[in-house]
């Protein structure tokens, strides 16, 4: 009996299961999971020492490591190399040579990415709720709602992240991190900080929208310049780009021939 | 007539301005076929080109009768095992194995007891669970072989099979390859060592700068090669002496020198030359320094063919549609 | 007539000892370093750079703010060590972490990966050597990127100095931007090409680097933010490099902490960032 043909779904799963057996065996989750511990050992230090209201410790948290380190260098940890690691040792032979489309093997990595990726990020945002939230909310009842938001919205922007680094990594397999350096350096960041609209291009702005913050708080001047975006439409964007981005890596992989082209 | 398995037409593949290969033509059936060539004459280009890795640059190549090009029901019924070294050395060899058959449609259960199955035929039972990391060079060739052969595959792509593996395990390789051959699966095996090949089929195709040299029975090609004028190279103290001694036998073709304290023979019987060389400078007292053959190699002997294949070439003048005037037997 | 050997014939030229090997891997390390492109644009970039802080001084230095309450001369207000200073931070925070980057965070990964030991090792290369030729390039090119456009910034402020005296104290600034140069050139490359030995995944010691970058700065923003405390910044690289900048600048440095406990942390992760480099080579062993 020779092989059979798998169907898209069955060979994504192949490569989820294949992708989440190396993750348990490779250091990635474990340093991811450092990563997440440091940002909740550190809030736990703050909220020993006293002296600091949770909604501050809590929003400052949120702003940003978890924001600008945890909730982009996860995602980047787990998609941005899923392809071009496996150009690089040339085990994409291997994968290639099944009768798996090119996109399943591409949605099986991206979902395995993601989900360990969004669990890794969810867990240091409860871990952090919980650990300022621990003495109750001071004068205010403990916002639970926000621990809802929080979570979705750092779901969404693990599964936003996600695509657009696995389509980094799939556009210049050599250097993967180049394009999402450039990403996060040029647009990601400062484009987070430039007045009224043009801050929507930034994902990270929509994050802050879902999560029911404004932007740069704590300084005046860049509050203000705060466009007015609902909550849904931020969601649906950070959701819309991660279909868009994951669509854009899935076309690209599907035609090139990769190193093998090199003779 | 068997339906062919393989086929490539007018087959070109260019690495920007390198040629990997060049108008290749051929048909190929069920049975073991061995394609031999030289370090980059193209057989990996060729074997990649069959297993839908990478796309012809012009002409076309068909498995099963469909280009295997991002073809899943094409690659459903391939199996490769390539000449990188590349594992995902984390992994245990039944979990490489199996996760690779599970591409192929089959369940985790079936997908197990066919990696299992696949490795006990290349004698990994007692290592495939540990760590392919942890493996020797000529276990992980087996690993490969294993999860080429694991979901049985009619088309097999072996690229260098033998390589790093020890006489035992070669035996045992062989004899597996030969066995899939015989029950009807095409099996195309690359090596550039002919006795490796020999071992295997009779059936060769000959590979030389991308382009298909000679095609057919493997004694026909030897006989070929036997045809081919060996020269012979001896470094001595007074070499015209010894050509004064030398012109006279039978089989010297012919004699130059190409330096100083060298001459070249030209023969077709490399035997006789090797024994009586020796004894003719003996007799003269001439202190021969080195005795060798600069077409000793495979390469030499290929490119004795090439020229046979433009001298037929000149001679028949085919019309360009003609079939290709390989050394078939 | 004469007779050529045409046999082997051992080598009688002179050898160079064998720790000339030091500047054979420095030389091969630099430009293995400049190769990708982002390490090229980053040059470039940092080459407009040193056009662009002297022409921003240069128009800081002669813009005249008019007001409702009057003309304000901003030249006067112009302090070139401040100027000279602040260059040094986005420098670093820009292209000097791009080159660790392209060029740091993944050296000795990449050669794990690709099995380059074997031929390092297999020549009268020493592990030593071989780090040596490993952070060189990435604190050769980081050098050039803060000391370079410090240097033309400096000459600028030198020649529209408006005195002989304030010439003289504004060329006193070449020390300190040499000394803050270096200082973050060595740190930047030792811990980003130690980073590149935990792992053989390039992807993961790129991102250990960048979380080893940005983690700790932002831990110690929100600490600052929230207990106005500063003594977390020490833990974080930029953070002390910081501090250290402005005490070796003579600047106020902001919080509670001190130029001298910078020097010391920096020192420290120096070199624990070398004993676990050196620990990682001596380890390896190598498997063709």
């Amino acid at each position: 009996m020779s092989g059979r043909l798998p169907s898209f779904g069955e060979a994504s799963r192949a490569a989820l299961s294949l992708t989440l057996l190396r993750m348990r065996r490779g250091r990635a989750v474990w340093f991811a999971a450092a990563v997440g511990g440091l940002v909740v050992l550190m809030t736990l230090a703050i909220r020993l020492g006293g002296g600091v209201a949770p909604r501050v410790l809590w929003d400052a948290v949120v702003a940003w490591p978890l924001r600008y380190v945890v909730g982009v260098l996860v995602p980047f940890l787990f998609c941005a190399t899923a392809l071009s690691e496996e150009v690089e040792a040339r085990t994409i032979t291997y994968l290639f040579s099944r009768p798996a489309p090119r996109s399943a093997l591409l949605v099986g990595k991206y979902a395995a990415g993601t989900a360990i990726g969004g669990l890794v990020v969810c867990a240091s945002v409860l871990c952090v709720f919980l650990v300022a939230f621990s003495a109750g909310g001071g004068d205010d009842p403990v916002p639970w709602g926000e621990l809802g938001r929080a979570l979705g919205g750092f779901a969404l922007s693990t599964a936003c992240y996600g695509a657009m680094f696995l389509f980094f990594g799939v556009l210049l397999v050599d250097a993967p991190y180049l394009l999402c350096l450039l990403y996060v350096g040029l647009v990601e960041i400062p484009l987070s900080l430039l007045p009224s609209v043009v801050r929507v291009v930034s994902m990270s702005f929509h994050l802050t929208n879902v999560l029911g913050k404004a932007p740069h708080e704590q300084n005046p001047v860049l509050a203000t310049w705060n466009p007015d975006v609902p909550v849904v439409a931020s969601a649906c964007v950070l959701g819309v780009m991660a279909l868009l981005f994951l669509a854009g890596a899935l076309s690209m992989a599907s035609g090139s021939e990769y190193r093998f082209g090199k003779a | 007539m068997t339906a062919p398995m393989i086929r490539a037409e007018r087959l070109g593949k260019w690495y920007g301005p390198v040629i990997g290969v060049n108008d290749l033509s051929l048909t190929l059936g069920p049975g073991v076929h061995g394609l031999l060539g030289p370090n980059g004459s193209g057989k990996t280009t060729f074997l990649r080109l069959v297993a839908g890795q990478l796309r012809p640059s012009t002409g076309k190549v068909e498995v099963l009768g469909a280009s295997p090009w991002n073809r899943p029901e094409v690659l459903a019924r391939i199996g490769l095992c390539p000449e990188v070294d590349a594992f995902w050395e984390e992994l245990t060899g039944v979990e490489l194995v199996q996760a690779l058959v599970r591409f192929s449609g089959f369940d985790e259960r079936e997908a197990r007891e066919r990696a299992v199955r696949a490795l006990e035929l290349f004698e990994l039972a007692d290592v495939m669970n540990r760590p392919v990391g942890t493996y020797s060079r000529g276990m992980k060739q087996r690993t490969k072989l294993a999860q080429a052969f694991a979901h049985d595959p009619e088309v097999l792509i072996l690229d260098e099979p033998l390589a790093g593996t020890d006489p035992l395990t070669r035996t045992a390789i062989v004899g597996a390859i030969r066995s899939r051959g015989e029950k009807g699966a095409c099996v195309l095996v690359s090596s550039h060592v002919l006795h490796e090949v020999e071992s295997m089929t009779e059936n060769v195709l000959l590979l030389l700068k991308g382009q298909l040299v000679a095609e057919g029975n493997m004694y026909r090609i030897r006989e070929l090669i036997d045809e081919h004028p060996h020269r012979v190279l001896v470094e001595c103290e007074r070499p015209r002496d010894l050509c004064r001694a030398l012109v006279d036998a039978p089989w010297v073709l012919s004699l130059r020198f190409p330096a100083e304290h060298e001459l070249e023979i030209e023969t077709r019987a490399p035997d006789a030359c090797y024994t009586e060389v020796p004894e003719r400078a003996l007799a003269l007292g001439i202190k021969i320094r080195r005795l060798t053959s600069p077409d000793a190699s495979l390469e030499a002997v290929f490119r004795y063919l090439v020229e046979v294949k433009h001298k037929r070439e000149r001679v028949e003048a085919p019309a360009p549609s003609a079939p290709r005037p390989e050394a078939r037997a | 007539m004469p007779i050529h050997d045409l046999g082997y014939k051992p080598y009688a030229g002179t050898r160079r000892p064998p720790s000339a090997n030091l500047w054979t891997l420095a030389r091969q390390g630099l430009r293995r370093a400049i190769a990708p492109f982002i390490v090229k644009a980053s040059l470039i970039a940092a080459g407009f750079a040193v056009v662009i802080y002297p022409i921003v001084f240069l128009v800081a230095s002669f813009a005249k703010v008019t007001t409702s309450r009057g003309t304000r001369d901003l030249g006067a207000a112009l302090s070139p060590e401040g100027f000279v200073r602040g260059i040094f931070d986005w420098q670093l925070w820009l292209f000097v972490f791009v080159i660790t980057i392209a060029a740091g965070a993944g050296a000795v990964a990449d050669d794990v990966r690709h099995r380059a030991f074997q031929f390092y090792f297999a020549k009268p290369v020493t592990r030593e050597q071989y780090m040596f030729g490993r952070i060189y390039p990435v604190a050769f090119l980081s050098f050039l990127l803060t000391f370079g456009p410090a240097l033309a910034l400096i000459a600028l402020a030198v020649f529209v100095a408006p005195d002989k005296a304030e010439a003289s104290t504004r060329a006193g600034l070449i020390f300190p931007s040499l000394m803050f140069s270096l200082a973050i050139s060595c740190v930047m490359a030792v811990v980003s090409v130690a980073v590149s030995s935990l792992s053989r995944s390039k992807g993961l010691t790129m991102s250990m680097w960048v979380a080893i970058f940005f983690l700790p700065h932002m831990v110690a923003v929100v600490v600052r933010l929230v207990t106005k405390s500063s003594w977390l910044y020490l833990v974080s690289l930029p953070g002390s490099l910081g501090i250290l900048g402005d005490a070796i600048f003579k600047r106020a440095i902001e919080g509670n902490v001190g130029g001298w406990h910078a020097l010391a942390t920096l020192l420290a992760v120096m070199v624990g960032s070398l004993l676990v480099l050196r620990k990682k080579l001596l380890d390896v062993e190598i498997i063709g």
